[in-house]
Formats: structure tokens, C-alpha cells, sequence
């Protein structure tokens, strides 16, 4: 039986996976992991090796059918589809995936952790905080702000908004607040000093930060949720197998299964944060 | 007078240790490694044990703990170790005693049990055996222990037909990946479902057990047969941990201390 699987995995036309930068640690860890997983043969571009030139990759992508391209990495992607409108692509660690065009032939895991998870997982460490702050831009946030605040109603929770134009303003925003949660907002991760005008603030007000960037717990955030990259290869793994064994799937693009966790017991202890002890078993990293 | 007599015999026998922990620790030259690898830790786990286990060791001499993420090269690793500690699953611990010669010395405990139980949580009623054969499975243990469960749960013959788990980091992903339908299956303790149904209680609602294990006995701390009668020191340095603030090191293992291991508790 597993003879005649494996002879029909030959006669299956490859899956190219295009990683952006194999040398980047995190293309590198979800390219590892997909490949451990995955069962059926694979070739490789790496964008980030000279020797792949855009030539030679408009080459590769175009000449041959393929069962899949498997893009890791906004740049991956972006190249696969302008050079190759029509095949089946499978995308991860894009960041806001929604910026690009997504046709029927397009599958992708989000490289956000979903809303409700984010959420859950803040009340899990945190019961009492019920009131979250976000800076966001009404350009590029303002849907997912409405969407955010009907999933944290749910829980009890409300989300006071401050939208960015052209000057970041905290001051009505913190005394209303018992969190402040930095969200993928362009107008503040692409400024670093708004990004350290907000840690600067809220640090004097006493107020915890909660994030999704890892670099953030060194900086006195207090709770840090971002993607498992190991689990996005052994996700993308999973998809893709669907994919080539024409298996229905449900979501085209879907939520990541693992999470990442970082705790910073020592920023907690010194705002004087009343925490579930027994969450500290859902950090994968607990600074103290 | 009588607190003034118990407390200087109580400070002589702490003395007594102290000494001969140090003694122990400076007459020991060759270096006694605790090789570990459990299925039910997470991998990404292991640098932070590694930098825990070892701070703590540090303390007591020429000690070092030594995590494996990959069964085959563990096991290859410690066949000819005869001086050393081994942190290993139950399931795992029953598999290559025999060969290994391996003397089980202490068991995990957790909320005062030395047994856990492994749940099948679906958002449907029943789990099906062609669900286990077609669904996404989420599980934080390794692939092979978790098809191990589930063939014992639904008495599979042949592990070959699970091909759809996905290792996550903690078994709350799993749960959570189930709850809000990014998975159809987790496979979970008991411990960690009762506690998700503490602190999520709506979602909670919306899962099903499909499937229970018997009985599993937490992780083991065994020894090769030969190093049983010198292992009394390391025992204890390991024991002790949960004296220390190295107590949420352990934590990180899923259990909340150690306990001597009695033999008939690993006939079930």
C-alpha cells in the first residue's frame, strides 16, 4: 500500500518552496520544519543565495507545472505571483497578508495570531485587566479595530481605540486604560520613536504593555503573543498535503495553531500586576 | 530551653549535609550528566531547561543536564553511560529499560498524583476512528507518542493511517486551536482541560471528550544499574529542586515535584 502511495508521490509534479532569505533564522526554522513534515519531493529557491537571480527564478517558476509553490516570506510571495499568475501557491510569514491579492489558487496561513486567541490568552494572565488600549490608524486599521472590539465584548473586555493621524497623542487615551496593547500598526512599528514614546509613557503611568513583537519584552512589555515559526511549517506542511491530495479545506487562509509566549514576571511584579500563577505553565519564556 | 537544644541539633544535621554535599561535590572528578528527553516537552522548550537545570546545578559540583530532542540520537547517547541521571517519559522509560539497564528511582507528581490521563477534546459529540484518520490533530507531545495514545485509545493496529497531527508548543494552543475551529482534535492532559474549563469557560461549552487514556504515570528519573548505589547525591540535588527557586523549572517539565518511584507502579 505505502509502495503504491510512494510511486504515485514520483509521478507527482514537484512543490517548489521560495524562501525569501533561507539565512533569516525564521525562514530558516519554518523551511525546516515544513520539509521534516512534509512527504512529498520537493526543490528549493532561496532568494536570499546569489546565485538565484531573478532571471533564473522567472525561469524556474514558469517553465515546468509544479503541484504547489510554497512562498516563505512577503518577498517569496510577491515574486511567485508576478511571475506566476495561475499555479497553486501555499504562503506563510507574510506580515498582514491582506495587503496582497488573494485569488482561489491562493492558500496561506496568517502570520498573526487570531484576535480571539490573542485575547484569551491576555485574560487567561491577566482576569482582572478589562480595559485595553490601541493606537491605530484609521487607514489601515480601522476594520480590524471594529472586528477586535466585538471579539474582546465577548469576554468582558473593553477596547478604547485612539486613532493615529499625524502626531501619536496618548494623553486622553492612558488614564482610561488598564493595558496598552501594540498591535501590527505601520504608522507606529514603522516610527521606532513613537514605538519608544509609547513604552516611555506608559512606563511612567504605570501601565503594561501587551504585544505581539518579541524584541518588546526587553523594553518593558509585559506580555508578548507571536507566532510559533515551527508551527507554521508543520501547519504549511499539513495545507499543502491537503492541497496535493485534492482534500477539501475549509479556510483558505488560516489562523496559526501554536503561539509564542513570553512573561515578563519582573515588569508584572514591579507594576504590582495581580497574574494567574497557574498561566505562567502557557509561557514558553518567562523573563525575570 | 527545649526550642534553644532542637534548633542547634537541627542546625548540626543541616551543617552535616551541607558538608557532605560539598565533600561529595569536590571529591566527584568526573563530570555526572542528567541526559533528558520526554515526548511531552516541547522542544523550543529545551535551551531555557538547559540554562535553568544548569544554574541550578552549578551549585553542587561538576553537574550538567543535557537535553535530547530526538529519540534515536538519545538513545544512541546514553548506551554506554554508566555514570549519570535520566529523565525520560513513562511510555519511553518501559520501552528501553530492559535494554538499558535502567533502575527507575524517582516519579513526577503533579496536584498530588503520580498518574495523569490524556483526553481526545473534539468540538463534536463523538470521535470517530476515521476522524483520528482524517482530521488535524493538535497535540504538544512528539508525533510518535501521540500516535501511540491514540492507537492504545482506539485500539489502531497500525500507527501508518495518522498522518494529520501537528505538534504546537503547549497543550493550551491545542485546546484553544480546537475551541476556536483551527483544529478538530486536541490531545490534551486531563489536567490541563480541567483548568481550561476553569478560565474559559465559554469555550469550554463548545468541546467534547471523545476518548480517555488509562492511566499514564508522569516522567521518570532513572539511573544505569551499575551507578545505582553513587546516585544518592545526585538524586537528592535533583529531588531538592523543588526546594529551591528552581521550582518553576520543574514547572516547566508539567509536574510540581518528585517522588520515590515504587516499582509495582510500573506494572500497570
Amino acid at each position: 500500500m505505502l509502495g503504491l502511495i510512494r510511486s504515485s508521490f514520483a509521478e507527482m509534479p514537484k512543490t517548489i518552496i521560495i524562501n525569501s532569505d533561507y539565512s533569516v533564522k525564521k525562514y530558516q526554522t519554518v523551511q525546516d520544519e515544513f520539509e521534516k513534515t512534509f512527504s512529498y519531493p520537493v526543490s528549493k529557491i532561496d532568494l536570499g543565495d546569489p546565485q538565484w537571480g531573478y532571471s533564473k527564478v522567472k525561469s524556474y517558476l514558469t517553465s515546468e507545472p509544479h503541484g504547489l509553490i510554497y512562498c516563505i516570506g512577503t518577498e517569496a510571495l510577491l515574486l511567485t505571483r508576478k511571475y506566476n499568475k495561475n499555479e497553486r501557491i501555499l504562503f506563510s510569514s507574510v506580515v498582514n497578508w491582506l495587503r496582497f491579492p488573494v485569488d482561489e489558487n491562493s492558500y496561506g496561513i496568517s502570520n498573526e495570531i487570531h484576535v480571539g486567541m490573542q485575547l484569551a490568552m491576555f485574560q487567561y494572565f491577566f482576569q482582572k485587566i478589562k480595559k485595553i488600549g490601541i493606537a491605530y490608524s484609521e487607514k489601515y486599521n480601522a476594520e480590524w479595530f471594529k472586528l477586535a472590539s466585538i471579539e474582546a465584548e465577548k469576554r468582558g473586555i473593553q477596547l478604547i481605540g485612539q486613532t493615529i493621524t499625524k502626531k501619536l497623542e496618548l494623553t486622553e487615551l492612558l488614564p482610561q486604560i488598564e493595558a496598552l496593547w501594540i498591535i501590527p500598526e505601520p504608522m507606529i512599528i514603522s516610527k521606532k520613536d513613537y514605538l519608544f514614546e509609547i513604552l516611555e509613557t506608559c512606563e511612567k503611568s504605570n501601565i503594561p504593555i501587551f504585544s505581539y513583537l518579541p524584541d518588546l519584552s526587553e523594553c518593558g512589555a509585559v506580555l508578548i503573543i507571536t507566532v510559533d515559526d515551527p508551527t507554521i511549517g508543520r501547519q504549511s506542511a499539513d495545507i499543502a498535503m491537503q492541497i496535493l491530495e485534492e482534500k477539501p479545506i475549509q479556510d483558505k487562509i488560516q489562523s496559526l495553531v501554536g503561539s509564542h509566549v513570553i512573561f515578563n514576571l519582573k515588569k508584572a511584579n514591579s507594576y504590582q500586576l495581580k497574574f494567574n500563577k497557574d498561566a505562567l505553565d502557557a509561557a514558553d519564556v518567562i523573563l525575570k | 530551653m527545649v526550642l534553644k537544644k532542637r534548633f542547634i541539633l537541627h542546625l548540626f544535621i543541616f551543617v552535616n549535609l551541607v558538608l557532605c554535599f560539598v565533600n561529595t561535590a569536590y571529591l566527584q572528578t568526573e563530570k555526572i550528566f542528567i541526559y533528558a528527553y520526554s515526548p511531552e516537552i516541547y522542544t523550543e522548550k529545551f535551551s531555557k531547561l538547559k540554562i535553568d537545570f544548569d544554574s541550578y546545578l552549578s551549585q553542587f559540583g561538576s553537574y550538567e543536564f543535557q537535553p535530547f530532542s530526538n529519540r534515536e540520537i538519545f538513545e544512541n547517547y546514553i548506551k554506554d553511560k554508566h555514570q549519570c541521571a535520566i529523565l525520560l517519559s513513562s511510555w519511553h522509560y518501559k520501552k528501553i529499560a530492559k535494554a538499558y539497564s535502567l533502575v527507575p528511582i524517582l516519579v513526577g507528581v503533579k496536584n498530588g498524583s503520580i498518574y495523569q490521563k490524556s483526553v481526545l477534546v473534539s468540538r463534536k459529540q463523538k470521535i470517530e476512528i476515521t476522524d483520528i484518520f482524517t482530521n488535524r490533530i493538535a497535540s504538544a507531545n512528539s508525533i510518535e507518542y501521540t500516535k501511540s495514545l491514540l492507537m492504545a485509545m482506539y485500539n489502531l493496529p497500525d500507527p501508518d493511517k495518522i498522518n494529520r497531527i501537528i505538534i504546537v508548543p503547549k497543550e493550551i494552543d491545542a485546546l484553544f486551536s480546537v475551541g476556536f475551529g483551527f483544529s478538530e482534535i486536541a490531545v490534551t492532559s486531563r489536567n490541563s482541560l480541567d483548568r481550561f474549563k476553569a478560565y474559559e469557560p465559554i469555550l469550554y461549552q463548545k468541546l467534547a471528550i471523545g476518548a480517555e487514556s488509562k492511566n499514564i504515570l508522569l516522567p521518570i528519573i532513572a539511573v544505569p544499574d551499575g551507578f545505582q548505589k553513587d546516585s544518592q547525591t545526585t538524586i537528592n540535588i535533583i529531588k531538592n529542586m523543588t526546594k529551591t527557586q528552581a521550582i518553576d523549572t520543574i514547572h516547566l517539565l508539567g509536574i510540581d515535584a518528585w517522588q520515590p518511584i515504587d516499582l509495582s507502579e510500573l506494572e500497570n
